[in-house]
């Protein structure tokens, strides 16, 4: 596998000319070639456009200006995101031939930075699922373990940088799906704040949940990437209307910063060499770092299915073979639903319509999502309390590293478990990272989990690359 | 159908088309007849990964209809979705308002009728698209799909079909009055859905309730609630038990068609839409669109009865823009009241019907009508050579005073004519001038009638009636 550079040395190469994009994107060529039909990272790509406009970028020269800030950066998007004339699959067959005329507020960003779109990659169906198993266009592979999943939801993104597919990745995180596979691929993934990135063009599975992020080799491309695509959208009514804070990535530890181990979470840890492996660059640092108890975090993932397979069976609802997708005529109108939805959704999503539709119904709606909502409500709370006490709460990513192919798909509430770290910061809206820690656990790598405060998306990149630099 | 045994309990729910220019949740324009799919865009279509963005013109048109109604505009409202699975509602879900609406607690004064209709909403939602069944497939048009709805909600005070009747034509009157809506039923822009359920008097609890959709006209409105009361009121004799019911209004054959019962009712599973924050109102602004609401038809209503209009010619008016603005013009050119309304309301009224045309076919410019009533008032055309004159007008769209020589319809104006018919009539009839002299003096119409008769009406009566005094005292 040809090795790529990260964005920020990229950058520095194709600006200095001693790097060009034609040949950045003849080693992902060459890398997608080898690897892709075992690891199955992409859905489509698009590589001959990427070498045309990689040329042309070459060709017509990296000006030293604001425009140019991404120009020849090669990245690939996560299938849920629409990219404007590319299909959008979302890894389910009831999309086949869905095309939007539309694109993405974060690829519009990122294009207008100049960045050369590789192509789309795979994700669990409609984003539901944290191993990439239900992926209508097969599974995803871990390239650090093709035994292994690469972690979902986006699994496919993950995987395209970790085998040098991409440069870096967008991904969407609704309760994990960005940094548990950044985690099983020992790559950086961050969810910002919620409402920090548009969500105009993310194909809605939980919507009060759902964040576009980046996956990337290290926390300064997160923080490239994270500075074009966040900020206010009118197209989105939910993005926060101030701009996002300056980044300023010193790699210093701030004097007297305290972190918090939710002890909720590494209380659930079964390897004790996984704790080990997230706290050490801590100690080795001398950081203060305290346990903090977050009671309800314990009851995080059961609040998080609550809420998202109500929100899920709400957007999916639009699924019908109508106008667009794929339809199976019937003879009356009930039976072409009946027959579309069954045969166009896979068994992850169809048992997650069929909850949520149930847990809104009139007589459930107060036992199961109105509860969840007052959850939510506590949940949140409880994390405000807590950044009384400390600058960032600090948890492994995941419970466990990289799993093994088919061994938790049989088993929904195992899977369910896999967002036991990342679901409760996602209800809370707070932007969170997960970064690799330097130690490895049976040879694969171990997810660093840094939350912050709402908002404070740029203090979390900061610290966590000085964290990442220990 | 007025019972002595029972009560009629109407609540009436009406979905008004806002009049604003683009669509409740994306720029689209609102055009519900341009040819089919056309004023569409990814947002209205509920295409994946597409956001709604709530247009503000809706939120103020929304807001002055709550006001008009005497509603109390909540400082936050907010949204919700309300889920059914149809092929002309796109996301599968409508977004509304549910528990949080954008305005409650409003009445309406039933003109006439000396009665209040209390409003419990009115809350802010997007149309569905319109399905068209043909014999070999259903169509769909999504033109209409996102065009704003207010959707206001009446308490249990109808008591009638005629009640039901006042309340939708003044609700109508109130939202045109405001420029909130054109309410044009016929269109679809002003949808309702009266409930209905009939009691043995004096009992407390309510009984069932049947609910009519498709309800196209104020005809079908008092037809389908007169269909659904007697329905009710057999069944309750008959010791029947009534199941609730939604019916749909069939046109045609004029009877109620179930939809469904309450056993099969629609689980809408509401709940908050996560694509949109509360609607937070600034209330400053929603101050200054109420101190702009123009005079509301009960204040006018109050206000023309004092002018000296009567209550007819006010329902007119009230129900009748056209006629109404011709009359105000009327007015604004200095005619009286009882001027405008007897020579528009009465005169034009009667030739315009006779002749099956509207008002706004109605040939005579305001400027002419008014010349007309001035020659009158001055005496330079009596009344009976009026009317002719206007029917001629009507008739021609020629001017008064072109038609006045025309037709030779001025007043004989030459005293010495006027003097001279007198006494000839007078000689005629001496019984009668004896009759006046013994002091029956209202004997003088018939002369009056006898002179006017000899003049071919083309004199001013006063002026007549003057000359036949000085000779008969």
């Amino acid at each position: 596998m040809k090795e790529l550079p990260a964005i920020a040395d990229l950058s520095f190469g194709l600006l200095r000319g001693s790097i060009k994009a034609q040949d950045v994107v003849a080693d992902i060529r060459d890398n997608i070639e080898k690897r892709e039909v075992n690891i199955n990272a992409y859905i489509n790509h698009y590589i001959d456009q990427a070498e045309t406009q990689a040329r042309r970028a070459d060709e017509s020269g990296y000006p030293e200006d604001e425009t140019a800030d991404l120009k020849g950066i090669p990245v690939a998007v996560k299938d849920n995101i629409c990219v404007k004339g590319w299909p959008c699959t979302c890894a389910s067959n009831i999309l086949n031939g869905f095309i939007p005329p539309y694109e993405a507020t974060a690829v519009k960003r990122l294009r207008e930075k100049g960045v050369i779109l590789l192509g789309k990659t795979n994700l669990d169906e409609f984003a539901m699922g944290a191993s990439n198993e239900t992926s209508a266009y097969g599974p995803v592979r871990n390239p650090l373990d093709p035994g292994r999943v690469p972690g979902g939801s986006s699994g496919g993104s993950a995987a395209a940088v970790a085998y040098g597919g991409a440069v870096a990745a967008l991904g969407s995180d609704t309760g994990g799906s960005i940094r548990q596979p950044a985690s099983f691929c020992g790559l950086v993934g961050l969810r910002p704040s919620y409402g920090r990135v548009s969500r105009w063009g993310l194909v809605a599975f939980s919507s009060s949940l759902d964040q576009i992020g980046p996956i990337t080799k290290t926390v300064e491309d997160a923080a490239l990437l994270y500075s074009i695509i966040a900020g206010p959208d009118e197209n989105d009514s939910t993005t926060c209307p101030q701009p996002p804070d300056e980044i300023r990535l010193t790699g210093r530890i701030p004097e007297g910063i305290k972190v918090g181990m939710i002890t909720e979470c590494f209380e659930e840890i079964k390897d004790s060499r996984i704790a080990e492996a997230v706290r050490s660059p801590f100690i080795k640092a001398g950081i203060d770092i305290q346990e903090i108890s977050i009671p309800l975090v314990r009851l995080s993932v059961a609040g998080y299915y609550l809420l998202v397979v109500s929100e899920a069976s709400s957007n999916l609802a639009r699924y019908d073979g109508i106008r667009y997708g794929k339809r199976i005529s019937k003879l009356g109108l009930t039976e072409t639903y009946f027959a579309t939805r069954s045969q166009g959704f896979g068994d992850e999503v169809t048992r997650r319509i069929l909850l949520g539709t149930f847990g809104l119904s009139a007589g459930y709606i107060d036992a199961y999502y109105n509860t969840a909502l007052s959850y939510r409500a506590e949940l949140a709370k409880q994390f405000k309390k807590a950044f009384d006490e400390v600058d960032f709460l600090l948890t492994p990513t995941t419970p466990t590293v990289a799993f093994k192919l088919g061994e938790k798909i049989q088993d929904p509430l195992d899977m369910y478990l896999s967002d036991i770290f990342t679901a409760s910061s996602a209800l809370a809206a707070l932007p969170s990272i997960s970064i690799p820690a330097p130690d490895k656990v049976d040879g694969l790598p171990v997810g660093i989990q840094l939350i912050a405060p709402r908002w404070k998306d740029s203090e979390l990149l900061e610290f966590a690359h000085a964290v990442e630099k220990i | 159908m007025p019972s002595k045994k029972y009560e009629v309990i109407i609540g009436i729910e009406v979905h008004a088309q806002l009049a604003t220019l683009s669509k409740m949740f994306c720029r689209c324009a609102v055009e519900a007849d341009a040819p089919p799919n056309t004023k569409v865009c990814p947002v209205c279509l509920g295409l994946p990964g597409i956001l709604p963005q709530t247009n503000k013109a809706a939120v103020e048109l929304g807001i002055r209809a709550a006001q008009a109604l005497g509603c109390k505009v909540k400082p936050e409202s907010r949204w919700a979705r309300k889920h059914y699975f149809s092929p002309d509602l796109p996301k599968g879900y409508q977004i509304t308002q549910y528990e949080y609406p954008l305005a409650t607690g409003g009445e309406l004064e039933l003109p006439g009728l000396g009665k209040k209709v209390r409003i419990r909403r009115l809350h802010l939602e997007e149309d569905a698209g319109k399905l068209t069944h043909t014999s070999r497939e259903t169509l769909v048009d999504f033109n209409r799909c996102g065009i704003p709805l207010a959707e206001i909600v009446s308490e249990p005070d109808v008591r009638s079909p005629e009640e039901a009747d006042a309340y939708l034509k003044e609700l109508r009157q109130i939202l045109r009055t405001v420029k909130a809506s054109d309410a044009e039923m016929e269109r679809g822009r002003f949808r309702c859905e009266p409930n209905i359920s009939v009691r043995p008097l004096g009992q407390k609890e309510l009984g069932v309730r049947s609910e009519i959709k498709n309800l196209n006209s104020f005809k079908a409105v008092r037809e389908g609630i007169e269909r659904a009361v007697a329905d009710q009121i057999k069944w309750l004799e008959e010791g029947k038990e009534i199941v609730q019911t939604t019916y749909l209004w069939d046109e045609h054959k004029r009877e109620l068609k179930p939809m469904r019962q309450k056993e099969t009712a629609a689980d809408y599973r509401y709940f908050p839409e996560p694509d949109l924050p509360p609607l937070i109102l600034d209330i400053e602004w929603v101050d200054k669109i109420e101190k702009q609401l123009p005079e509301l038809p009960a204040k006018k209503r109050s206000r023309l009865l004092e002018e000296g209009l009567t209550e007819q010619d006010i329902r007119i008016l009230s129900a009748e823009p056209d006629w109404e603005s011709y009359y105000l013009e009327l007015l604004e050119k200095g005619m009286s009241v009882k001027e405008a309304s007897t020579w528009l309301l009465n005169e034009t009224r009667g030739i315009l019907s006779a002749r099956g045309e509207q008002i706004t076919q109605f040939k005579v410019p305001v400027a002419q009508m008014a010349s007309l009533i001035t020659l009158l008032r001055g005496g330079k055309l009596s009344r009976p050579a009026a009317k002719e004159l206007l029917a001629a007008m009507a008739d021609s769209g020629k001017d008064a005073e072109v038609l006045i020589k025309e037709m030779d319809l001025g007043t004989v104006s030459d005293e010495g004519t006027l003097e001279e018919t007198a006494k000839k009539v007078i000689a005629e009839n001496p019984d009668v001038c004896e009759k006046y002299r013994k002091g029956k003096t209202n004997v003088i119409g018939f002369l009056l009638g006898q002179c006017m008769k000899e003049l071919r009406g083309k004199a001013d009566p006063e002026s007549v009636r003057k000359f036949l005094k000085r000779f008969l005292d």
